[in-house]
């Protein structure tokens, strides 16, 4: 991972790609760390941002958890 | 080396072409060989042909390099051939190890030689992680513009050296990994049939050069930088501004600063030898995106586009000259109590 001003880029070698995380994105893929859940992230990212609603963040991380799951950039376990 | 005939099938064959006082012969071919040097790659070119080495010429008369090349060389060999049984000409272009071409009109010649040169450069140069990007530099700015074809790129680049900026590339950026300064590669531009009246009301002459055809742009004009101004070529640029252009013949131009992050990612889809470099071409492009201002530019009128431009570069200009006077001040009042926050709103 390469932290870059705004967020950070990835490098995936086995598929010798790269991905863009902005701020918020980053924040979602350091906390699937295997300890938290959805729910326990979007509760986390609704401590740090004031004023958005605890839905519409869940919402979002959802969104971004897909596309992180898509890009083969994260993993699902089941919970123990 | 495929050996080559000099027989020149029933050409005429006009005095001037072959008996220009440069034109040298290959010594274990005996063709008409033209040597130039485009930043650090050396180019030869040989050929059978009189009026393809003179096409070749015309256009690259400013960067023609008399000593034999050392380092990274890339050889073209144009053979003009007639076929015994059809008696049709044919012109087959191939490089050392790159794919061959066999064109039937000259006119489609020279633009095939680029694009070998092209090819052999981003599969073989070593040492730069490259993008496709037109690169400039005005003082001590260096502007970066990422783009593929038909993004307005070249047209800018025309107008911008018109205009007092140094020509260093219109094809590739060649990024030095440890430096991340930038190698020139100063080939001509293509100029598309759609911009020669643009750029003709710079005050640029397109209209006297010769045709030529481009199997993906159509009949194109090759355009010298040194025809736009004389001194317009440069040495290594220090890059400080990057500018992604979206054009919009309907927009009023204007800038948007690009977070860098996103603009790195946006120089990776653009590079050429990703594959070679991986996770240092990654680390490279980060360091250049942070050494520079990346902005978004819509691109409408010519003449306010490169305006623009140039509000960009002394902005960054002045951040540069900003900075270093920050950091001999900060050497003696150093701010340890600023630390990073682990979540930073959206």
């Amino acid at each position: 991972m390469r932290p870059i001003d705004d967020g950070a880029l990835l490098y995936d070698p086995v598929r010798d790609s790269v991905h863009y995380l902005n701020m918020t994105a980053l924040c979602v893929w350091r906390l699937c760390d295997g300890t938290h859940s959805i729910a326990t992230i979007a509760q986390e990212l609704h401590d740090a941002f004031d004023g958005i609603e605890l839905t519409t963040i869940e919402t979002d991380v959802v969104t971004t958890c897909s596309k992180l799951l898509d890009d083969a950039l994260l993993t699902l376990e089941a919970a123990a | 080396m495929t050996a080559l005939s000099l027989s020149i099938l029933g050409d005429k064959i006009s005095p001037s072409v072959i008996d220009q006082a440069d034109a040298q012969r290959d010594s274990a071919t005996g063709c008409l060989r033209f040597n130039a040097q485009l930043g650090p790659v050396a180019v030869r070119l040989l050929t059978n042909c009189p009026r393809v080495y003179a096409d070749y010429a015309r256009v690259n008369r400013s960067l023609q390099a008399n000593a034999e090349a050392t380092g990274f060389c890339t050889t073209v060999i144009v053979e003009k051939r007639r076929s015994w049984r059809s008696g049709i000409v044919h012109y087959h272009i191939s490089g050392e190890v790159e794919e061959r071409f066999s064109v039937r009109k000259r006119a489609r010649v020279v633009p095939h030689i680029d694009g070998v040169i092209n090819l052999s450069v981003a599969r073989h140069l070593p040492d730069y992680v490259q993008l496709h990007a037109a690169v400039l530099q005005r003082g001590d700015v260096g502007l970066v513009i990422p783009g593929g074809p038909g993004f307005g790129k070249t047209t800018v680049t025309a107008a911008l050296i018109k205009r007092g900026w140094n020509y260093a590339s219109d094809e590739f950026a060649l990024i030095d990994p440890q430096t991340i300064d930038l190698a020139p590669f100063p080939k001509s531009l293509s100029i598309k049939p759609g911009s020669v009246a643009l750029l003709e009301r710079e005050g640029i002459d397109i209209a006297n050069l010769r045709r030529f055809h481009r199997a993906d742009k159509g009949a194109i004009r090759c355009l010298p930088a040194t025809n736009i101004r004389p001194n317009a070529l440069v040495d290594r640029v220090t890059p400080r501004l990057i500018v992604f252009p979206q054009l919009d013949g309907n927009a009023e131009p204007s800038l948007r600063e690009l977070p860098r992050g996103l603009a790195a990612m946006n120089c990776l889809r653009r590079c050429f030898n990703f594959g070679r470099w991986g996770p240092i071409a990654m680390e490279t492009v980060a360091r250049l995106c942070e050494r520079c201002s990346c902005y978004e530019l819509t691109t409408g009128d010519l003449a306010k586009t490169c305006e623009l431009i140039g509000i960009a570069a002394d902005s960054a200009a002045c951040e540069r000259n900003n900075n270093a006077e920050q950091v001999s001040s900060a050497t003696s009042h150093i701010d340890s109590a600023r630390g990073k926050r682990a979540v930073v709103s959206a």
